[in-house]
């Protein structure tokens, strides 16, 4: 039950905040554990050090669980942590103040905080996701806070912010938008941290914690599927996490289909179809041609 | 030290963990202290150590020919990248069923079988190597035993190949023994237990109790150094009297051992937390037989400061690197955050003093100029390490350098052989096949090779006798550079976005309303009417560093780009030339559809010439260093690209088949230029004006812009256009999308501007090794800048699936 939220006040204006983000305990034990990525990413969170330097970002491809690593520092460092996703069309309002219409007084305008100015406010955790998305433009307003300064004006109702620890701007990109963000930009961005695609063991390992229902067959479902992803891949190249879970998503799925493809499935609360899945899940063992099926729509780029 | 005693007899243990000096210390510590209370309570002294006695043997064999030439024992420091290769014939029980149905399903025994087949299928390594690291505290036992004439026993078993890899355990820093010795070994072999292989430690500590409890009833005295997991079990096995004394020693086994020199990438991982304290240490060491008074204990702290001010030392800053992939010059100003953000890391990683892989990984990181990064790496690489030309006899264990491993892949190493002495006296070899090392983590901590350190004295390679390198392409890196470049300025025009600005209403609703932004003026007390207007962002400079390496789009390498790097006066003297794709012989190389193709358009046999580039250059003289190997190198003022880096015969043919044989000039018989001019004139019904180069390269692009309809030019900024030209490439409807030289950084253009023509064979799918001594690299270093795509285009066919089987093709030539 989500709790009501009440305007705040900043200077002489009210203004309507938002919520952090919900980390769930799925994202946190089903992610993949770099040990030295997460020691960098903690060395570079926790307040006490680097007096001048709030920014950080980690850069890796897509897919190989930047987000979640950062969602997961932060639920284990108990801050509260706002995301903005990148966009094209983002412009500085999106990282200071929104307008938007009152909902009870007809013709008013009302006020927004950002997901910034929240992280801001609360001394959480702002994270950048995908920043080199964003225009050029839209990134102004936080660079006063990634240097010495250390605020975010709300120009239009006239209010700096001053951050204060653990306050922590982090950024991911991968690696080609990375090159091109802004010279300005990437300097206020350090540590660089570098996130490469994890291992053929991490990948196993993950699918193995993702896919609890499978685990009796899990051995031979991860040797066919390191079989049919090589005679796929040249180049040694590895799946991504994401797309390992995928595949393997979609396979159950086909699984599932076969066992009950007639289910009312639309007619079901979110709570009762999840119950009916799981059971389902359990009724409908993956095979090794669920799989090559689901790789089949891989190859052909259906899945997305 | 720790003391057990066993019938009235006393075991004084340095349980330690291997490699890292603290134990070091304690042992010359302990002899030091044992040397005293002789002179109180004689009594009889031995050593033992945790290595079978045949490494043992082998060790102060190989200790005592290094003393013959001077090298420790007060000599000369010890180097630490001296070893000794073992080949191991017992394997793991929890391999034997796996071992068995290879046999079987292979026909042959299992030491005929490849090792990577083993290493793959087993993870299975029949050699071991003991690292003869003057900080370690077995070979420090070793020396001192050897230096102070006593009895030296090693009592461990013979190697077993296939043991599991230990799970690594957390620990805290080895530095925090020196405070508390008995405590730490007493937490970390509580700790050390889950990583235990039941079966061999198990199985090697029955052995060592049996052989300590031998050794206690011949001396009164045993000094023992070995793995700290193993005190435990060893004290309570000395309590056991289940476990009589052994009958003999083990001096009969039979375990041969190969002195190796090791390079120093595969040895640093060995020499604590960074090698220059090794050396460190070995400077300071003293016989045993001198007087140890004055000795004094390793300060790490101090060494890393001074790395630490070595790499910030004035004339690093002064002398700052332009091909940086990290920040410009104001890096330096970082160095307080980089320490800070080091030390923090090193205090998770429950480090005391940072190892070489926190250090750098933070350096880079926290995008410190790579002047500061490559000093510190020379700083924390500092040693005495032994070269082959002391060591001429001995092979040369060093990484595969020319293998491709996957992330967490076991890294495959290569002995290179001494042969008898190449030219100038050096040492020659040959290089084995791939093998690979029981004790060589999968993945080392840092991997020196991304951070570009060098080993001056590596011997260079040599072309095996008989090879005949008959064809010319040009250097693949300066090819894949050129390409990563066009690929890049693609992109940067590709990318070159459209601006939604907002401003005031001046007559035009340009792209409409901006309500937000009409909105804010109004409660800014300023009303006005706010409009939409989109404009055209201004091309951004790439970084500093080398190219960026986008992802593939359809028409990468079928749209011509010009690159014009000098003004036309400022570059009188020219020389035309062109590079081709191949010539009618790569029909042989098409796949079924692409040849299909080729029968409707051209005539088979038809001794075709297929145009990959034209350019306008100068002609260098090749420098003599680099004769025979490099043909000829052009100084570029200007080329037209029609393809793709064309790197081998199989590239070539890709790109043809890509374009369908429409993406750049195909020449009758030959390419001579007059041939060229001709071909325009009657294909195209145009007029090369050779006079005018610079026009003349743009003008032969237009005809093969009809894949994206434009053509890009990379030129200076203050190159103008020819006006006819512009007329024609209107009349055609290609545009012509100036994109300043100046965007991309000036050391690259002048990098991309030297063409090194060098001789192969087979098509440029193999080079000459001398080439990498020449150039400082292989010829497949640059490839990652390229898309994945293109870099698939250059594997022989196993290894590309989208085409069809190739077989040879023509040479490409200059």
């Amino acid at each position: 039950m989500s709790m009501q939220l009440e305007k705040i006040q900043l200077g002489r204006h009210w203004v309507w905040p938002r919520r952090p983000y919900e980390i769930s305990i799925d994202l946190v034990s089903s992610f993949v554990e770099d040990k030295k990525v997460m020691q960098m990413l903690y060395a570079a969170l926790l307040p006490g050090g680097m007096a001048d330097n709030l920014g950080l970002i980690l850069i890796g491809p897509p897919g190989c669980g930047k987000t979640s690593l950062v969602m997961v520092a932060a639920h284990q460092l108990g801050v509260p942590v706002f995301v903005t996703q990148g966009r094209p069309d983002m412009t500085p309002d999106d990282f200071t103040l929104s307008l938007l219409p009152a909902s009870e007084a007809k013709g008013q305008i009302e006020f927004q905080m950002s997901n910034l100015a929240m992280a801001v406010y609360r001394n959480g955790l702002f994270v950048a996701d995908e920043i080199g998305l964003n225009p050029e433009g839209a990134l102004a307003p936080c660079q006063p806070l990634l240097d010495p300064r250390k605020y975010l004006d709300l120009d239009i109702i006239d209010v700096r912010l001053h951050s204060h620890p653990p306050f922590k701007f982090v950024a991911t990109s991968n690696t080609e938008d990375y090159e091109r963000l802004p010279a300005r930009l990437r300097s206020r961005l350090f540590p660089a941290i570098y996130i490469d695609p994890p291992a053929r063991e991490q990948i196993a390992a993950l699918l193995e914690r993702t896919f609890p229902a499978q685990q009796e067959a899990i051995g031979a479902l991860l040797t066919h599927f390191w079989g049919l992803w090589d005679a796929m891949k040249v180049d040694q190249e590895l799946p991504s996490p994401r797309d390992a879970i995928q595949i393997f998503s979609l396979a159950t799925k086909i699984a599932v289909n076969e066992v009950a493809p007639q289910w009312p499935w639309t007619t079901l609360d979110a709570e009762e179809r999840s119950q009916a899945w799981s059971r389902a899940v359990e009724k409908a063992p993956l095979r090794l041609a669920h799989l090559e099926l689901a790789m089949e729509h891989f190859r052909e780029g259906q899945l997305c | 030290m720790l003391e057990v005693t066993w019938q009235g007899h006393t075991l004084f243990g340095i349980p330690a963990i291997h490699d890292r000096m603290v134990f070091a210390e304690l042992i010359q510590q302990a002899f030091a202290d044992l040397s005293r209370r002789a002179a109180t309570s004689p009594g009889s002294l031995c050593c033992a150590v945790e290595l079978p006695p045949s490494a043992v043997t082998a060790t102060l064999a190989f200790l005592d020919s290094l003393r013959g030439l001077g090298i420790g024992a007060g000599g000369e420091p010890m180097p630490p990248n001296l070893g000794l290769v073992c080949k191991i014939n017992r394997l793991h029980p929890r391999l034997k069923e796996e071992a068995l149905r290879l046999q079987g399903a292979s026909g042959r025994p299992l030491d005929e079988l490849p090792m990577e087949q083993l290493a793959k299928a087993l993870d299975f390594t029949p050699y071991g190597l003991v690292c003869l690291n003057p900080g370690d505290s077995i070979i420090e036992l070793c020396r001192c035993a050897q230096e102070g004439g006593i009895p030296l026993h090693g009592i461990d078993a013979v190697p077993v190949a296939g043991s599991r890899e230990r799970t690594p355990f957390e620990h805290r820093d080895p530095l925090a023994a020196r405070q508390n010795y008995p405590g730490y070994v007493r937490q970390l072999g509580q700790a050390s237990l889950p990583a235990r292989d039941d079966y061999t430690d198990g199985r090697r500590e029955t052995i060592m109790a049996a052989r300590l409890k031998t050794l206690l009833q011949r001396y009164d005295r045993v000094l023992w150094t070995g793995g700290i997991a193993h005190w435990a079990p060893l004290c309570a096995l000395l309590a056991d009297d289940r476990v009589q004394p052994a009958t003999n020693l083990g001096e009969d086994d039979q375990v041969q051992y190969q002195r190796v020199l090791l390079h120093p990438v595969l040895a640093a991982p060995h020499l604590d937390v960074f090698p220059r304290l090794t050396a460190a240490y070995e400077a300071a060491r003293r016989p045993v037989t001198e007087d140890s008074s004055g000795w004094q204990a390793l300060n790490f702290q101090a060494e890393l400061h001074r790395c630490l001010n070595q790499a910030c030392a004035p004339a690093a800053m002064e002398n700052p690197v332009d091909d940086d992939t990290t920040a410009g010059d104001e890096g330096w100003h970082r160095v307080t955050d980089f320490t800070g953000y080091m030390l923090r890391l090193a205090a998770l990683r429950q480090c005391l003093v940072p190892d070489m892989g926190t250090i750098l990984t933070a350096a880079r990181s926290m995008m410190m100029p790579a002047a500061f990064i490559q000093r510190l790496r020379d700083s924390l690489m500092e040693g005495h390490w032994a070269s082959p030309r002391r060591f001429p006899d001995l092979p040369i264990i060093e990484p595969n350098f020319q293998s491709v491993t996957g992330a967490g892949d076991r890294q495959p190493l290569v002995s290179r052989l001494p042969v008898a002495s190449g030219e100038e006296g050096e040492p020659g070899y040959v290089d084995s096949a791939p093998f690979y090392l029981s004790s060589f983590p999968g993945t080392p901590a840092v991997d020196l090779r991304d951070y570009g350190w060098k080993w001056q004295d590596a011997p260079k390679k040599k072309s095996a006798q008989g090879t005949y390198y008959g064809n010319n392409f040009i250097w693949p890196p300066c090819e894949d550079l050129f390409y990563a470049t066009i690929y890049e300025a693609i992109h940067i025009v590709d990318a070159q976005a459209v601006e939604q600005r907002t401003e005031a209403f001046r007559g035009s609703l340009h792209e409409g309303i901006d309500l937000k932004a009409t909105l804010r003026s109004a409660l800014k007390d300023k009303p006005q009417i706010m409009v939409k207007r989109a404009v055209k962002r201004p091309l951004r400079r790439v970084s500093q560093g080398e190219p960026v390496s986008y992802s593939y789009s359809h028409h990468l390498e079928v749209q011509p780009t010009v690159f014009i790097f000098a003004l036309p006066s400022a570059a009188d003297f020219r020389h035309w030339s062109c590079l081709n794709a191949g010539t009618d012989d790569i029909y042989q190389d098409l796949s079924a559809r692409a040849k299909r193709l080729y029968d409707r358009l051209l005539v088979r046999g038809g001794d075709y010439v297929f145009i990959e580039s034209v350019s306008c250059s100068e002609i260098l003289t090749v420098p003599e260093a680099m004769q025979p190997w490099v043909s000829g190198l052009n100084h570029l003022h200007g080329i037209v690209r029609f393809g793709n880096p064309c790197v081998n015969f199989y590239q070539g043919a890709a790109w043809l088949e890509k374009g369908g044989f429409k993406a750049a000039p195909i020449l009758p018989g030959s390419f001579a230029m007059d041939h060229l001019t001709d071909f325009y004139q009657k294909r195209h019904a145009l007029t090369i004006d050779r006079d005018d180069w610079a026009n003349a390269l743009i003008l032969m692009a237009l005809p093969y812009a009809h894949f994206t309809h434009r053509v890009l030019v990379v030129c200076p900024t203050a190159f103008a256009l020819g006006e006819p030209l512009r007329r024609e490439a209107q009349r055609r409807g290609v545009d012509l999308v100036k994109v300043p030289l100046s965007l991309f950084p000036a050391r690259r253009i002048t990098q991309i501007r030297h063409q090194y023509s060098v001789k192969t064979s087979q098509g440029g799918k193999v080079y000459p090794p001398e080439l990498t001594d020449i150039f400082g690299q292989t010829a497949t270093a640059n490839r990652h800048l390229l898309p994945l795509e293109i870099r698939r285009q250059a594997l022989p066919p196993s290894r590309s699936p989208a085409r069809g089987a190739r077989q040879g093709a023509g040479p490409r030539s200059t």
